[in-house]
């Protein structure tokens, strides 16, 4: 069967494998955040106008948390992919390639992949937020709104992403490879652990709209908190 | 023709080639013979630009190879010791990604990777990523990559790991060929026979500095020996094979 596809396809079946891993355990949940709080804020738009302000405010909060944690999670699962390894040296090495091309192609690679990670991440929840937020105001309102969000959301993810980058480097360049690769664990069990309360807070908003308040619930950790919180005095507001 | 002359490398002070001068001409191949840790490979790395000499020159056909370095790597073919490719992609996708780097036109490249994918017997695979490829596959590759832009100086660095006895038997008749054409082949191994079968001349190093540099029929003459083996043995080997061999087995049953 594989010889009668073209040239490229093995490699393009392993790449929409990654796609759709990235799809299911990262966008999946965004979109389900993105349904559960943007609902209640078309309920606040149409019936509490008061409560939209500290709601768009709790909304930013729970939108750039999410990219923020999103991006990470992408960024120290792949950081090791992203240096000059030791295969960069021995494949491009003995090419007539500059080392100043090679240092912008790593460069340019790891600009597409930041920006296509974040935008993919945030750009469904962006629109859905802007159709709610735009209401009947037309097209240039609705994409006003998705180019606003897009932007404070790609930009905390870009930010995330930049700071694990340059602490690596940093403790690749003072500490050594091993610490740093001792770190990459420690910081991918900390977003796989931030990612997973994520999931588990969507749960227990789904608890809560069943009637339980926010404050009863058990302290989560601490990642969850800054994701959690908002979304619960948003169901606050229109619940209790 | 290269030419090196005086070539030193020190890593952290501690010398692992020293002053090591050796010429080969176009028709010619070199063998870089050694045991492990003798320097065999630091030379390469240096020949390929991967490594900078502390001392020393290379030239080729009269210009320092350090005047520029991508000018020296654009006629420079080599083939690595080990198998570092970007195993993600398919066998064709690399070469593309070489032989693009290289700027070959792309037309140019397609009909020469699918005659050497042919030729190396790796075409029905060529919809496989290299990370299911085996290490004689991989290794087809890296020879592939390394010719795929015709070049005039070939490095090979035990260019027959992992290769099938068909395999070897291709390439050992393709270093002869090169020769033909007048490429300047530099030929690093540890396996004596397939030296002694494809090198005109050989380089024996011993911690670093060349203990023999002649023909291989002249080293034999010189040293009263049958084999390209009794004069490597007789430079470098300080061991007896038999009495070593014998001691390994004691600690065994010990």
């Amino acid at each position: 069967m594989r010889s009668s596809l073209p040239a490229s396809v093995a490699s393009d079946i392993e790449l929409r494998r990654s796609l759709i891993w990235v799809l299911a355990f990262l966008v999946t949940p965004g979109i389900m955040l993105s349904l559960q709080v943007v609902s209640r804020y078309a309920f606040a738009v149409h019936v509490q106008p008061s409560l939209v302000d500290t709601m768009t405010a709790a909304l930013a909060i729970v939108f750039i948390t999410y990219s923020g944690v999103a991006t990470g999670l992408v960024a120290v699962f792949v950081w090791d992919a992203l240096a000059f390894d030791r295969r960069d040296a021995m494949v491009l090495g003995p090419l007539p390639v500059r080392g100043t091309t090679v240092i912008a192609a790593k460069l340019g690679a790891l600009g597409a992949f930041l920006l296509g990670t974040a935008i993919g991440t945030n750009a469904l929840a962006a629109a859905l937020f802007a159709l709610v937020a735009s209401g009947s105001k037309g097209f240039v309102a609705f994409g006003l709104h998705a180019v606003a969000q897009l932007t404070a959301t790609v930009a905390a993810g870009v930010f995330i992403f930049s700071s694990l980058i340059t602490i690596r480097g940093v403790l690749v360049f003072v500490r050594g490879l091993r610490l740093s690769a001792a770190l990459g664990a420690l910081m991918q069990l900390t977003f796989m652990g931030a990612r997973c309360s994520r999931s588990s807070s969507s749960a227990g908003g789904a608890e809560n709209n069943r009637g339980q308040c926010w404050r009863h619930q058990p302290p989560r950790l601490a990642s969850n908190c800054v994701v959690s919180r908002p979304l619960r005095d948003i169901e606050r507001q229109t619940d209790c | 023709m290269l030419d090196v002359q005086g070539l030193t490398k020190y890593y952290a002070g501690l010398p692992a080639i020293r002053d090591v001068s050796f010429t080969v001409r176009p028709g010619e191949v070199l063998g870089l013979l050694g045991p492990n840790g003798s320097g065999k490979s630091t030379t390469v790395k240096i020949l390929t630009g991967l490594l900078r000499a502390s001392s020393g020159t290379i030239t080729f056909d009269g210009r320092p190879i350090s005047s520029d370095l991508a000018a020296h790597k654009a006629i420079l073919g080599y083939v690595p010791e080990e198998a570092h490719l970007y195993s993600y992609m398919t066998g064709p996708e690399y070469l593309q990604l070489v032989g693009r780097l290289r700027n070959i036109p792309d037309a140019r490249l397609d009909e020469k990777i699918e005659r050497l994918l042919r030729l190396l017997d790796i075409y029905d695979d060529r919809y496989q990523t290299m990370s299911a490829y085996s290490k004689g596959m991989r290794q087809k590759i890296l020879i592939a990559a390394a010719v795929l832009h015709n070049p005039r100086l070939v490095v090979f660095d035990e260019p027959f790991s992992g290769l099938d006895v068909s395999a070897a038997r291709v390439l050992k008749a393709f270093v002869r060929a090169l020769t033909e054409e007048g490429k300047v082949v530099v030929f690093s191994s540890h396996v004596l026979e397939v030296v002694e079968q494809v090198c005109s001349r050989v380089v024996i190093l011993k911690e670093g500095r060349v203990v023999g540099h002649d023909s291989v029929d002249r080293l034999r003459e010189m040293m009263h020996l049958p084999s390209l083996d009794a004069v490597f043995a007789t430079l470098v080997v300080e061991q007896n094979a038999d009495q070593r061999s014998r001691q390994i087995l004691d600690a065994m049953k010990a």
